[in-house]
Parts: structure tokens; C-alpha cells; sequence
């Protein structure tokens, strides 16, 4: 089924929307929850929770590109079941990994209260970096930090040696700390 | 600001961009094996000299008589020899390949290059492409192998990455699987440009330490103090020559026979690490590892 066909379907209310969508890309949300939870019963939780979203904010919204809307609701489950897990669950395996790099994004005296922002304020500053970035660039700084692959499956699918990958991803995450810092939060 | 709220505000990217991103690389179908190069050019000689070179090895001379050992796919090609591949005399720019000396002043330019290629007799394409100004000169050498697969000399790059020409040139002599335009900046790592360095020499550090890309530089100012490298998880900085010197025994060989004993010596100690430093030469960012190669496990 098409994806306008699907997003039709939960305009209509017609809880079909939620089948298709698992059938078309369950397999999807449940690897990106997958890749930042590292267990299999919480991705399976952080992608059926997804497909709850899914169906309260469908409508209003009508996206445009239902994949990578699913997917974007299911890693948002995946973040919010670590934190408010009793269990105490943390970051493992390759999203620990990944956080940690992202440390050196942070603007240096960024950590007080009075510099948080809202997500959605934050998104917009790393979008804006990023569209700046060359497209090579920017996709393999989301592959690794929105999608949390591994370094090497990133090199292997690009063709490039690890190096190059690890290159890459340490200037651009320098670059986006001198963005933010330029920005005002220093 | 944290860690964790980048990674949550990263979730918060438009749809566009994130479907983008999981796309297939236009470029991945062939995958190519991209060796990085840098000058150690004494462990190099001595590598040479002690007849070292793995099976997986090779070992060719460059058109300006470098002699270019390329290890295996994720190490670094060593170059030895120092020999130019062009020189800025009187505000001209000369090329020095083929035993002369050709003006191309004006065949360069911000959006302008020479190219010069041959091939040798083992099927290797050398290229190179010079552009840029006298006071902002770059130029890039790319050996390309039978099998497929390339390297590029880097440094010679960072001089004017992102110019207009470069991107021409890698478009002209389709070279975009190598990546050459992907070279990323210094960052925040203070590098001399060329006509800072023409004008002025190396900068000095607050240690009196001079810091600087050397490579073909060291034939107009001598050998840096710092040279700049990069590490074994792709930072970049500057490796202390007399710390590398130390590493790869300089000064204690001077014969063939004492290049192998030192030679055997190495692949026993296996592969040892040097700091790469910032332009201070105090702080870390990475460590330099010098490898005895891969012989020893053939």
C-alpha cells in the first residue's frame, strides 16, 4: 500500500492504518528503537508505542514522507522509555558510544539550567548546521547519531575506511560545538 | 545543554533530512580502498633500506622519484624522498615533474588547474592537478592501481580545500569515489596556510617550537618541529619529529646490516605510539601509531 494511502487511513480513523503500517515499516521503527534501547523487549515496546503515536497525531498531521516519520516517533519512544524506566535502564552498546562523542558537541559553560532549550529550539539550531554541511557530511553524522550505526556499517555502506568515517564525524561534531558556541551558548 | 538533549533534539530533525540520511551513498556501489599518506619519510628509508615490505605491500616511485611503500587498506602510505612537485619562485608557479621546470602560473587559478598524468610500466596512474594562485596554491596527487582501488596524497590538499578548482578538477578526471572533496578542515587546529608560510616561515609555539605541515615545505624551511599528522582516530594535530625520530631509531643506523638488526628489533616490539599534539605541543588530541608493518605476520 502506498504511503498516501496508509496516511488516508488514519485521517479516516480506520484502525487498518495501524496494520499497514507495521506490515510496510514495523521492521523499520522496531531498528531505529533497536539501536538506541540494545534490547529487543524494549524495542518491541518503543516500536508498538510508536504506532500509538502514530495513530494520535495522525491527524492533524499528514506527513509527507511516512517512513522517516515513524521513524522519528519510534527513537522519541525509544529516549522516553529510558528515562522514565524504574528499572534504571541506561544508554548501552553503540547509542552509550555515541553519546559519548556527542559530549564533545557540547558548547563549553552549556550546562547550566538557565542554557537549556526546548528540543524543538535545539533541532532547529543542529538542522540549520547541518543543512550548511555537504550532504556526504550530514548523512554520515545522522547515520551515526540519529540512526546510531556503528562506525563500521557506516564506512562499509559508504565504501570508506573507518578512518575516514572516524574523520569525519570528529570534525563535524567539533564544527557543531563552534556552532553552538557562536550562537551564544558558551 | 547535554549530551543527551542533542541526542533528543536530533530526533526532532525534519522528516526530509532524516529520510536523506538513510538513503543508499550515490557512490557506494564499487567500494574503493582509500589510503591515507603521510610523510614519515625516515621510518620510510629505513623501511627501504632494510628491504622491509609486507606481501600486502607496494612499493613504487612517484613521478618527482618519491619512493611510496602504501600498506594495507587502513594504514598510512609512507613517503620517503623530498622532492617537490612544484615550487613558487618570483610569484610564478612552477611544476618540477619530468626533470623540468614549467611555468603553469597561468594555467591556475581559484577555479583553474594543470593537470599532469602518467602511467607506469605496473599499470599505476599517477595524477596530479595544481591550482590556485601563487599566494594561495594547492594541488593534490592521486595514484590510481590496476586493481581498482587509490590513494591520495593529502597534505598537499588542505591548502585550499573546497576551492573551485579542486571540485573541477575532481569532476574533470572523475575522481569523486575518492572523496577528495570530502577532506575536511583543520577545525580548530591552528595550521599555517602556504602564503603564510611562504611569508613568514613556520610559526613558533609559546615552547619555541616551530609547527607546520612540512611535506614539500621542508624543502624551502627545513623540517618542522610539529609536523602535521593525524591520529589513529582521525583527529589531527602535530607529531614531535624528535619523538618520531626516537620511535623509528634514528641515528642509531648507519649501515644496511644495522638497518636490519633495527628492523627486527621493531617487529619484535611491535607497533608503538607517539602523541599527536595541538599546535602547542603540550596538548593530546591522539596518538600517532608507528607500525612495523605487516611482514611479521606474513
Amino acid at each position: 500500500m502506498e504511503d498516501r494511502e496508509i496516511v488516508e487511513l488514519y485521517w479516516q480513523r480506520r484502525e487498518e492504518a495501524l496494520g499497514e503500517s507495521r506490515k510496510k515499516y514495523g521492521g523499520l521503527c522496531f531498528s531505529v528503537a533497536l539501536s538506541v534501547l540494545g534490547s529487543r523487549e524494549d524495542a518491541e515496546e518503543a516500536a508498538s508505542d510508536a504506532l500509538l503515536r502514530a495513530w494520535n497525531s495522525i491527524p492533524p498531521q499528514k506527513p509527507e514522507y511516512l517512513d522517516a516519520y515513524l521513524a522519528k516517533l519510534s527513537r522519541r519512544a525509544a529516549v522516553d522509555l529510558l528515562r522514565r524506566s524504574l528499572a534504571g535502564k541506561r544508554w548501552s552498546g553503540e547509542a552509550a558510544l555515541a553519546l559519548e562523542e556527542l559530549e564533545e558537541c557540547v558548547p563549553s559553560g552549556a550546562s547550566g539550567p538557565e542554557e537549556r532549550l526546548e528540543a524543538s529550539e535545539l533541532a532547529a539550531l543542529i538542522a540549520r548546521f547541518l543543512r550548511a554541511q555537504p550532504e556526504t557530511v550530514r548523512k554520515v553524522f545522522l547515520r551515526r547519531y540519529w540512526y546510531v550505526e556503528s562506525v563500521s556499517a557506516i564506512a562499509e555502506a559508504f565504501g570508506w575506511s573507518e578512518s575516514k568515517v572516524k574523520s569525519i564525524l570528529f570534525r563535524t561534531r567539533k564544527g557543531l560545538r563552534r556552532f553552538l558556541e557562536t550562537e551564544g551558548y558558551l | 545543554m547535554s549530551a543527551e538533549s542533542i541526542f533528543e533534539a536530533l530526533g526532532e530533525l525534519e522528516e526530509d533530512m532524516v529520510r536523506e540520511a538513510a538513503l543508499p551513498p550515490r557512490h557506494a556501489v564499487r567500494p574503493r580502498r582509500l589510503l591515507l599518506i603521510a610523510a614519515a619519510a625516515l621510518l620510510t628509508a629505513l623501511l627501504a633500506a632494510a628491504g622491509y615490505a609486507s606481501p600486502a605491500a607496494r612499493r613504487f616511485f612517484t613521478a618527482t622519484g618519491d619512493e611510496i611503500t602504501v600498506l594495507s587498506e587502513g594504514d598510512r602510505a609512507l613517503r620517503s624522498g623530498g622532492e617537490a612537485v612544484c615550487v613558487i619562485r618570483d610569484g610564478r608557479i612552477l611544476f618540477l615533474c619530468d626533470g623540468t621546470e614549467k611555468d603553469i602560473t597561468e594555467e591556475c587559478g581559484p577555479s583553474r588547474y594543470f593537470a599532469w598524468e602518467r602511467t607506469y610500466e605496473d599499470g599505476t596512474r599517477h595524477l596530479i592537478a595544481v591550482g590556485g594562485t601563487p599566494e594561495r596554491m594547492g594541488y593534490f596527487y592521486v595514484y590510481l592501481f590496476p586493481d581498482g582501488s587509490g590513494a591520495f596524497d593529502l597534505p598537499c590538499f588542505y591548502d585550499y580545500r573546497g576551492a573551485a578548482w579542486v571540485e573541477k578538477a575532481v569532476r574533470d578526471l572523475g575522481l569523486e569515489d575518492l572523496g577528495i572533496s570530502d577532506c575536511p578542515d583543520h577545525g580548530d587546529l591552528k595550521v599555517p596556510t602556504a602564503a603564510e608560510l611562504i611569508e613568514h616561515g613556520y610559526p613558533v609555539n609559546s615552547r619555541g617550537e616551530t609547527y607546520g605541515p612540512g611535506g614539500r615545505y621542508t624543502e624551502w624551511l627545513g623540517q618542522p618541529d610539529l609536523e602535521l599528522a593525524m591520529g589513529k582516530n582521525g583527529a589531527e594535530g602535530y607529531i614531535r619529529y624528535a619523538e618520531l625520530e626516537e620511535a623509528s631509531g634514528a641515528g642509531r643506523v648507519h649501515s644496511p646490516e644495522e638497518a636490519l638488526a633495527w628492523n627486527e628489533y621493531v617487529r619484535q616490539r611491535g607497533p608503538v605510539e607517539i602523541p599527536v599534539y595541538k599546535e602547542d605541543g603540550e596538548t593530546v588530541v591522539d596518538w600517532f601509531v608507528i607500525s612495523p608493518g605487516r611482514a611479521a605476520e606474513g
